[in-house]
């Protein structure tokens, strides 16, 4: 019980939060909390039509444009190195987009009202290599259900890093910093890796005849399909019709491939592993009310703020907390909801956790750092502050 | 006024992996390159800049007039785009329009004759608003003339060559034998059988897009049922076909004046009725009562072809009939048309499985697929994942999440989150 919540926490004893600690008491303020949550959620819901499909359809033209004009400018390197360059922040951009704007919300199934064969949950693949099912397979279900629950959550640390007290340590976290680089490096491999295993394990560990809708030699050959065809891409198709400007565009598509990882990945990593981001145990999340659930997305999630362009090209993840309350949303609404659910947390004394961007990276690669070494739950665990 | 339903095929070009081998390599490289199985599909928003409305996996169409033809009905006259299908009196066809921001399928039959498209490249439908209906108001106040829509190719198979092909094949008439010269089947079949056409309501449609095209040789008993001249299409035109067209015999019934017609009323309109192949098309009660009536008469059930307007799945009312065209009514109305309310059936087509349940019972769609063994793909079952997202075709569901109904044609639903309140069909 005292160790319910994760460590680094200088947060204020709040109603909430001591609830927390006694959690027999006020169901009611959690269903109260609910209702208001809920009531944002229907606000907005209602605004969702004809504006939302031409953002999504504005937005795809772009991509389009970015996509296939960097890789067309990438070529015209020969005439002068400008055009390469232009070429492969065109790419990256596109595939930024792709992956995060675009393919992310979608896979969501923000869109999915448009019952548009083309922008839709089912049907939409994007340019990474994380196959599109096995990605929401885990992402959508096990990481928006279970978020920061520790051992439920893989998401929390990628097995690979240890970012709070609930993991042990051990000798290889000495050096998980550069883990991390490394993870940023080549998220994409990463991400899709983590699907696959996740659901090996998953796969494996499960007998029940229901669970079973696919199975492990689906998702490896899903896995390596999808990889595949985006070497396939990148690697080879698009070289190859370069002509003598193969090498230069293999560079630079590798190159738009890393700097579209390491964008996303730094993104994702200050949505839920910043300095003040919560973790919590199964055990307190088993027949969760729907206001506890949606406290424990705020508490895990972390805010960042900037300016349009950098909501964009986030996916609007800036606003990690009201993602993971409203997931299908279209996401550019969140920008709006933000101080809405600002004051509701305000008024329930539940932190709400937003800062600016490289604040919020700074926690992250402070959490990093501070967890590569021992630490012991006792030294700042709420659990102190209650008494 | 109808909804496709189930396999009517040919309404959306095949997003299914094409069969051939080239074709597949095809799609395997649009897939490496863009993430979708088409180039089209990609490119479709960029395309879209230019041609409005145009998508990957359908025509398109420009609206030209929209003519009143009574306080409760309208006719839309479309020019579909080039490369569009020829079709036979009596398809029907699928329009999809957007609105605010959803795309929304409707099947309608093509009320104009194949000549006129022929000679005019136009084509019309011909559309009762139902009053609840969240599509056909919009089509009659809010659609753009000259602005273009989504459109299928045409489709369905309820038709006079088609009569003509089951009539003479199940009965093995000697009809059959005259296959090889096709303009005489239809003409020539048609007069030496003579044919006899009940509508009922808005059923009319395929009807007229027959008898316009066939006026001159058809022999044919036209019996029109409807409830209130508000409730009818085309009364003056049918007139003047009846005194224009001594071929065309026609009888105007108003269900609201006169009693319900019965098997020797029907008799008294049509003596030739049991020479004839009979094309039924309206609401589900008004046929199965139709059908019910001529087969007490002594009439074989394989003369009867029927387009039903139903939210009822045709085959689960009369599958030992010779029904052809899956087709259901889209928008509820208040009529008695819809199906008896205290039982609901889910048809899951893929696996060919039909349950019925009470309508007090209130499990989404995802417990009660898997109470008869089914194993949709689901994940949370709280409506968060989108796992077990699947097709419905047919059907009003409400999304226990946002308590909001479905519309009733196509759409991609969550299961774990819906629970069935009609009769309901899915992709599953």
């Amino acid at each position: 019980m005292q160790n319910d919540i994760a460590p680094n926490s200088n947060e204020p004893r709040t109603a909430l939060l001591q609830d927390r600690l006694n959690p027999s008491s006020s169901e009611e303020m959690f269903a109260s909390f609910a209702h208001d949550i809920e009531a944002v959620r229907s606000e907005f819901a209602e605004k969702v039509g004809d504006k939302d499909a031409r953002y999504i359809r504005k937005l795809i033209r772009i991509h389009r444009f970015l996509d296939w004009g960097g890789r067309l400018s990438m070529v015209l390197g020969f005439l002068h190195p400008l055009f390469w360059v232009v070429g492969v922040l065109s790419l990256a951009t596109a595939k930024i987009l792709d992956n995060m704007e675009i393919g992310h919300n979608i896979m969501h199934g923000q869109y999915d009202w448009m019952n548009d064969p083309n922008i839709n949950s089912r049907t939409f693949e994007w340019d990474n290599m994380a196959d599109a099912n096995s990605w929401k397979r885990y992402h959508n279900h096990e990481h928006h259900t279970y978020t920061n629950i520790i051992g439920k959550d893989r998401d929390f640390g990628y097995g690979l890093l240890r970012m709070s007290d609930d993991t042990r340590w051990k000798r290889k976290n000495i050096w998980q910093f550069f883990t991390y680089l490394n993870l940023s490096f080549w998220f994409e491999w990463g991400v899709a890796y983590h699907e696959l295993a996740g659901e090996r394990i998953f796969v494996g560990k499960r007998k029940k005849a229901s669970k079973l809708h696919i199975t492990r030699e689906q998702l490896k050959r899903a896995f390596f399909s999808k990889a595949g065809k985006q070497l396939f891409k990148d690697y080879l198709f698009f070289p190859l019709i370069s002509g003598p400007m193969f090498l230069a565009v293999l560079l630079g598509n590798f190159i738009a491939n890393i700097l579209r990882n390491i964008w996303t990945s730094t993104i994702i990593f200050c949505g839920h592993f910043t300095e003040d981001v919560y973790t919590f145990k199964m055990s307190e999340c088993e027949n969760e009310s729907r206001g506890r659930w949606f406290y424990r997305q705020i508490l895990g999630s972390s805010n960042l703020e900037g300016s349009r362009w950098f909501y964009i090209l986030t996916g609007h993840l800036s606003h990690q907390i009201e993602h993971h309350l409203f997931p299908d949303i279209p996401a550019h609404h969140y920008v709006a909801m933000a101080p809405k659910i600002r004051a509701i947390c305000d008024r329930y004394h539940v932190p709400y956790n937003s800062d600016s961007f490289w604040k919020q990276y700074a926690g992250v690669l402070m959490r990093i750092i501070r967890y590569s070494f021992p630490t012991t739950r006792k030294t700042n665990s709420l659990a102190k502050l209650s008494q | 006024m109808r909804t496709a339903y189930a396999k009517v095929k040919g309404l959306e070009k095949p997003i299914q992996s094409p069969s051939n081998i080239s074709g597949r390599l095809w799609q395997k490289f649009s897939q490496s390159l863009t993430g979708n199985d088409r180039f089209s599909a990609y490119l479709e928003p960029v395309i879209q800049m230019l041609l409005p409305a145009w998508a990957a996996n359908s025509y398109r169409a420009q609206v030209i007039n929209r003519r009143i033809e009574n306080e409760q009905a309208f006719t839309l006259v479309l020019r579909p785009s080039r490369y569009w299908p020829a079709f036979t009196a009596g398809q029907f066809v699928q329009i999809t329009v957007e609105v605010d921001g959803a795309l929304v399928s409707r099947v309608f039959s093509i009320s104009s004759s194949p000549q006129m498209f022929q000679k005019e490249g136009l084509i019309e439908l011909s559309i009762r608003i139902q009053e609840k209906g969240r599509i056909t108001p919009w089509l009659a106040s809010d659609l753009k003339i000259r602005q273009w829509i989504r459109l299928s190719a045409p489709s369905g198979v309820f038709s006079i060559e088609n009569t003509i092909k089951s009539a003479a094949q199940k009965a093995s008439l000697p009809l059959q034998k005259n296959s090889t010269q096709k303009d005489e089947d239809t003409n020539g079949s048609a007069q030496s059988r003579p044919l006899l056409f009940i509508a009922g309501g808005s059923g009319i449609t395929p009807f007229r897009a027959m008898l316009h095209e066939y006026k001159e040789t058809l022999q044919v008993t036209v019996i029109y049922s409807y409830r209130g001249a508000a409730q009818s299409l085309f009364l003056s035109e049918l007139n003047q076909l009846k005194t224009n067209f001594p071929n065309i015999k026609i009888h105007l019934l108003d269900s609201s004046r006169q009693p319900r017609m019965n098997a020797s009323r029907l008799l008294e309109l049509a003596p030739e009725v049991f020479g004839s192949a009979i094309l039924l098309c309206g609401p589900p009660a008004f046929m199965q009562h139709t059908v019910k009536e001529i087969l007490s008469l002594g009439v074989s059930k394989d003369r009867i072809l029927q387009e039903s307007f139903s939210s009822t799945p045709i085959n689960a009312i009369s599958s030992h009939y010779a029904s052809v065209a899956l087709n259901g009514r889209s928008d509820l109305s208040q009529d008695n048309f819809l199906a008896p309310t205290d039982e609901r059936q889910i048809h899951f087509l893929l696996s060919q499985k039909t349950m019925s349940i009470n309508s007090n019972n209130n499990d989404p769609l995802l417990n009660l697929a898997e109470s008869i063994g089914l194993k949709p793909v689901h994940g949370c079952r709280a409506g968060v994942c989108h796992q077990c997202i699947c097709k419905k075709r047919q059907g009003r569901v409400l999304n226990m999440r946002t308590q909001q109904y479905s519309d009733t044609g196509p759409e991609d639903i969550q299961l774990c989150i819906s629970v069935p309140v009609d009769n309901v069909a899915l992709d599953l």
